[in-house]
């Protein structure tokens, strides 16, 4: 079954059109990258998928159910969960705090402190439990808004920009990570992101987004010797130079 | 529970034989009363600015709801006083959460202003309507029955204990983890399943209600209510004040600030008339300076 399935959506701020038609499908259990440059779109369009922000125009389906009208909330309890390109934690309340109100919220486990500890230990965070969200290193409050998502029990995961400001070694962390939950609980992930080489480890299929259009979907072998995507990054003059 | 919260208990319990105690009744009971009214509004809007992150500044609005109905209903339909006070509280609740989900759109300042707005205007339309008694205000009957003279210190204990029983539970339940996530995060909230709209609408109708309630028994208490002294902007200072003094998102910061503002401004009140109003606001400033976050805020 397809787990999303993005059709024909458009959005705009004021006069500025920052989606064009945007569609695709998503299978379950499928890990996607939306790369593209700065202003493209990518954020916009996981902000679409979650609904914070609404679509001007077409439709968003997950697993089979239309949710374009619905609250985030509403998708938070259907099994979307995601994180923030600048993150966004409960910054006055505890790391388990912050993981047990997504248990209470959105999902149908129990919510229990040892659930939520447990999660803490997935993304190697129990040590900084009962220490407050915004004393956290940015590093440890990615993984935290990694653990909070992960309570919702989601079977699909929007990942923004989980990389970006991350050491390798952090980065490679969060890799094999993302690869565990993968196997072990087949999440379809879905991320928008500039740091290709960590972005290529997770994923065959890659989507390209240029000016709010869709300009490439496929392996990212492909993508670096597609005309669209090199002129979108380095300009028209460098096309059909090779790479 | 916290030790300090045990003492709050204790203090309830000596606030309740006092009144067999001190010898000068009238007026103590007068200062007690003034300051659990204040405890108690201070308290509401403790649910609402301390655990949702909305600041009300014209919550006093709700005040004046509360307290209108209970006197007309008292007094145009003869109504006994502790059935209108319930209903006083109600309409001010359900008041609060059917305008709340299009006025909790905005944030911070831009909704403390509106509120204001609403409750300067609610003021202007009761003082233009009949069956308000327009600007010549409602008389109530005074209150003749079983614990004369105390009756209304121990309502307002009563409304003071209930208020601090709820930010309690608040500060714990599942229900006040949904309004702390709100006051750090509204999209993070959405993010993880809170529905934030119907979060906020019930702590703007939870905090409207015991405002209300407090407004019903303020009415009865002074015997005489007009638009002025209903929708008092200065009221709506006192309580920020209050709040913001003894620490907001606290379980006890909003009774101790009211009780030591309410007590500072009785002992200047009566020692130095004349200069009253510049040592409050001297108390103020450095209330501001010496500890922004009040006297047990942590945040």
């Amino acid at each position: 079954m397809r787990a999303l399935e993005v059709i024909g959506v458009e959005k705009s701020f004021g006069g500025n059109k920052v989606l064009k038609g945007i569609s695709f499908g998503v299978e379950e259990g499928e890990t996607v990258g939306i790369v593209g440059p700065n202003g493209s779109g990518k954020t916009t369009l996981l902000n679409v998928i979650g609904g914070v922000i609404r679509q001007d125009r077409g439709r968003v389906l997950a697993f089979g159910k239309d949710i374009s009208s619905r609250r985030p909330s509403e998708r938070a309890r259907l099994g979307i969960g995601r994180t923030f390109q600048i993150t966004r934690l409960f910054s006055n309340l505890t790391a388990l705090e912050n993981v047990m109100i997504a248990l209470h919220y959105g999902s149908s486990l129990p919510a229990t402190k040892e659930k939520a500890l447990e999660i803490l230990e997935e993304v190697g965070l129990s040590h900084k439990a009962k220490d407050r969200a915004s004393s956290l290193s940015l590093a440890q409050r990615k993984r935290l808004e990694l653990a909070r998502a992960l309570a919702l029990q989601p079977r699909v995961l929007l990942l923004d920009e989980v990389f970006a400001g991350l050491n390798p070694v952090s980065i490679k962390e969060i890799v094999d990570l993302l690869k565990r939950l993968r196997e072990e609980r087949r999440i379809t992930l879905i991320l928008a992101e500039h740091v290709l080489k960590a972005l290529f480890q997770l994923t065959e299929r890659v989507l390209v987004l240029s000016e709010g259009r869709l300009i490439f979907d496929g392996r990212p072998e492909d993508m670096a010797q597609n005309e669209e995507v090199i002129k979108a990054y380095l300009g028209e003059r460098y096309v059909g130079k090779g790479s | 529970m916290a030790r300090l919260e045990k003492v709050i208990f204790i203090f309830f319990a000596v606030l309740a034989v006092l009144p067999l105690l001190l010898p000068d009744w009238p007026y103590w009971g007068r200062v007690l009363s003034s300051a659990l009214m204040l405890s108690s509004l201070a308290l509401a809007q403790n649910v609402l600015l301390g655990y949702t992150g909305y600041p009300a500044f014209g919550g006093i609005a709700f005040f004046g709801i509360g307290g209108y109905t209970t006197a007309i209903l008292m007094k145009s339909y003869s109504v006994p006083f502790l059935p209108s006070l319930l209903v006083g509280g109600m309409v001010a609740g359900f008041t609060a959460l059917i305008i709340a989900p299009p006025l909790m759109r905005l944030k911070s300042h831009y909704f403390a202003i509106t509120t204001l707005a609403l409750q300067l205007a609610l003021g202007e339309v009761v003082a233009n309507l009949e069956f308000t008694g327009g600007t010549d205000g409602i008389n109530l009957p005074i209150y003749r029955g079983p614990f004369e003279g105390y009756f209304f210190h121990f309502m307002f204990l009563f409304l003071a204990l209930i208020s601090f029983l709820i930010n309690l539970w608040v500060d714990r339940s599942v229900f006040g983890y949904a309004l702390k996530a709100i006051r750090e995060d509204e999209v993070a909230a959405e993010s993880v399943g809170v529905n934030t709209v119907l979060f906020k609408s019930f702590s703007f109708g939870i905090s409207s209600f015991l405002t209300g309630l407090v407004g019903g028994v303020y009415a009865y208490w002074i015997t005489y209510i007009d638009p002025t002294s209903m929708f008092d902007p200065l009221l709506s200072v006192k309580t920020f004040v209050a709040l913001l003094l003894g620490g907001v998102g606290t379980t006890i910061g909003p009774l101790l600030g009211a009780f030591l503002l309410e007590m500072v401004s009785e002992i200047v009140w009566s020692g130095l008339t004349e200069v009253h109003g510049i040592i409050l606001g001297l108390l103020i400033v450095l209330g501001i300076l010496l500890v922004p976050r009040g006297i047990l805020g942590v945040r």
